[in-house]
């Protein structure tokens, strides 16, 4: 069987209920999640072949249970975005591995090359942007992920704000997510996530070369996700979505 | 990084922490100060306990230290390189300024080849990184003339309290911050717990479905839908494929029949013969309508374990999450091998007005930046004599981003409605908006 018809087949046979609900039935902890989301991965150097999005991982989805309290959906919210990274970091441990160094490859047409991987491009929306990057989704003072401009000033022409530093920012999460892992002085982890608009997860991308190393191209990573602009619920939707494409960004990033 | 007790050792001043907070405060102290613009490298040595004689190879390295450390898009390499740099430097004797000290600082004899030596060295390593220092020394170093800044400020008369074999600060930020975040993901222990969703005896099984009629039968009972059949309908399938299949052996034996009658006696009339039945393709490789459907369940078994997913229980206070994932690198080669036609270098296109266009996601700047970045990186690989060049795999990520995005609020109805029959009326009125919206 060639290789697109076997992919094309597993892929249908994990998106099938019958399948998923076989895998979740071998779970037998009541507060497993009970949905799961793909994670999927594209290569721009295939041409001719497989040129598609291919699936890489299914990351359990948590949902808040019904009439649950805010202080419990800060800690669902906080849970599902320590396992998304924790998910991102089995997915990419090789690639982390592979980042600098490279791999040996012997393509057909061109022999022996020596491939390098980075990730160019992370399509996504805002809210996942936020995600992925252990930012605070609401109540932050620097609700942009690239600039740090301040929550009163976003949507008007740029006023001049600095630029958003990667390292530095990756150094709170990685000190937020410890300091709250141990358990220890929660006013400096709320100072944290007050100063930088972070939450106490250190995105599993900062490790990936190019991201958090070299051009550090962390935050500029993420794009729009275009399937959603096709995607056509309703009229409020494409307005929206048409007034924030023919709006000039007001990040001068 | 710790001591004895389980302290915290900075590594530039030997200072000991019981917090990791106080030791990240006092890093970015002294980070702050390496990379202050109005910053020089004595100064910084000074501030930093680490006296130097003013050489132009040590300033360099200082100076590339600070544009790393402050972490502002500087285009290196500096933080990979920077451990090769602080080997040499501490592996070249400390060389001696070949002009005279000045404002007291402190004269230590050595040749003035070594310092010629060392400053060339230095030179070479702040030409390969790329990296520029605030002060401006890299075209001081790049030329290799060892000169003695004459416009050092003065230093104080202060001995150095560092012995003269230690290395000089290297910052490599980025690296460590990167190494850090992969380490506390490691040190979480998930890969440790991922293992082959396959278990080792369904593995490696030959395929039943031999024949091509087979295989497109197994196609269409795993796809159709996009789902695939349900447990019954794959039943109901076999049922029917069977039925059609026997009818076709009937007629299929009858001709036979008839044929060997005809042959057997003269003038074409021959004794009857009775006619023998044989089973088709599909009923003789699946006897029954469970052996089919349990045929159906290997496949999925045997084309997981060819693409390798893999199960990982994550475990967070206390609860276990079941997270089903392939290696993107294992995905990547494949994909790459299997590929007919690939693209192994992008290219910035440029219209006849001289405008760049982008046409794919090989001409986007992050992808030619990265491009630049890896050819100044591994260039000249060799494989068994050969060059291998090397080139930018690109990858993208994509996650659906309903269920993480996705706050529970739905759009009430009425404004549905109100929405879907006001948007024809406007995108009359406006056509870029019509364009868009209806495509």
């Amino acid at each position: 069987m060639s290789g697109a018809g076997l992919d094309a087949l597993v892929f249908s046979l994990l998106t099938s209920p019958s399948f998923l609900l076989a895998l979740f039935h071998l779970c037998s902890s009541p507060h497993l999640a009970h949905l799961v989301y793909p994670i999927r991965v594209r290569f721009p150097n295939v041409v001719t072949g497989k040129t598609g999005w291919i699936t890489v991982g299914y990351i359990p989805a948590m949902k808040y249970r019904k009439s649950a309290t805010d202080a419990e959906k800060a800690k669902v919210r906080l849970l599902r975005d320590e396992l998304l990274q924790r998910c991102l970091a089995v997915v990419l441990d090789e690639l982390i591995t592979a980042r600098e160094v490279g791999v040996k490859m012997t393509l057909p047409d061109h022999g022996a090359v020596w491939a390098v991987p980075r990730v160019v491009l992370y399509a996504c929306d805002q809210p996942e942007e936020r995600h992925l990057l252990g930012m605070k989704l609401s109540g932050s003072y620097f609700p942009c992920s690239m600039c740090m401009e301040f929550k009163s000033h976003v949507a008007v022409p740029c006023l001049g704000a600095c630029k958003r530093d990667v390292l530095a920012t990756l150094e709170d999460q990685m000190e937020a997510t410890e300091l709250a892992e141990k358990g220890e002085r929660p006013s400096r982890i709320e100072q944290l996530a007050m100063q930088s608009s972070i939450t106490p997860v250190v995105p599993v991308l900062g490790a990936v070369h190019g991201l958090g190393t070299g051009s550090l191209s962390l935050f500029r990573i993420f794009g729009f996700d275009r399937l959603h602009v096709r995607f056509r619920p309703s009229g409020l939707l494409c307005l929206v979505l048409t007034g924030a494409l023919f709006t000039p960004d007001p990040c001068s990033f | 990084m710790f001591d004895a007790t389980g302290r915290l050792v900075c590594r530039r001043c030997s200072m000991r922490f019981g917090s990791y907070a106080n030791y990240v405060q006092h890093k970015r102290l002294e980070d702050r100060l390496l990379a202050s613009p109005s910053r020089n490298a004595t100064a910084a040595d000074n501030i930093l306990g680490i006296g130097v004689a003013a050489d132009t190879g040590h300033t360099g390295a200082v100076g590339s230290t600070a544009s790393a450390a402050g972490g502002e898009c500087t285009p290196t390499l500096a933080a990979s390189t920077a451990p090769a740099v602080a080997v040499a430097a501490t592996a070249v004797p400390r060389p001696a300024p070949t002009q005279p000290p000045t404002h007291g600082a402190v004269s230590v004899a050595a040749p003035p080849t070594a310092s010629l030596a060392g400053a060339t060295r230095m030179a070479a390593a702040v030409a390969l990184t790329g990296a520029v220092d605030p002060a401006g020394v890299r075209a001081a170093g790049a030329s290799g003339v060892p000169t003695m800044a004459s416009d050092t400020p003065p230093l104080p008369p202060t001995l150095p309290p560092m012995p003269p074999q230690f290395p000089l600060p290297v910052s490599t930020s980025s690296t460590i911050v990167a190494d850090r975040i992969a380490r506390h993901y490691r040190t979480k222990g998930d890969m440790s717990r991922t293992a082959l969703y396959v278990p080792a005896h369904l593995r490696d099984r030959p395929s039943e479905f031999l024949s091509k009629e087979h295989k497109e039968m197994r196609l269409f009972a795993l796809t159709a839908g996009g789902c695939g059949l349900s447990q019954k309908a794959r039943e109901e399938y076999y049922e029917t494929a069977v039925a059609v299949e026997r009818a076709a052996m009937q007629v299929v034996a009858e001709i036979d029949a008839r044929r060997r009658r005809r042959k057997k006696g003269k003038n074409g009339k021959g004794k009857k013969r009775n006619p023998i039945v044989r089973l088709g393709p599909l009923e003789s490789a699946f006897p029954t309508a469970a052996a089919f459907v349990r045929s159906l369940k290997g496949e999925q078994w045997r084309c997981l374990s060819e693409l390798k997913w893999r199960e990982t229980d994550i475990i967070i206070r206390g609860v276990v999450y079941k997270f089903y994932s392939r290696d993107v690198m294992q995905v990547a080669t494949d994909a790459m091998v299997s590929a007919i036609k690939v693209c192994l270098h992008g290219k910035r296109q440029l219209n006849e007005a001289g405008e760049v266009v982008r046409t794919n996601s090989l001409n986007s700047d992050i992808y030619l930046e990265e491009q630049a970045d890896v050819h100044r990186l591994h260039a000249g690989k060799m494989d068994n004599g050969k060059k291998m060049p090397p080139f930018t795999l690109a990858i993208q990520l994509f996650s659906d981003a309903a269920l993480v995005s996705w706050n529970g609020s739905m759009l009430p109805p009425v404004c549905f409605l109100a929405f879907s029959t006001c948007l024809p009326a406007f995108s009359l009125a406006c056509p870029v908006l019509s364009l868009i919206v209806w495509e």
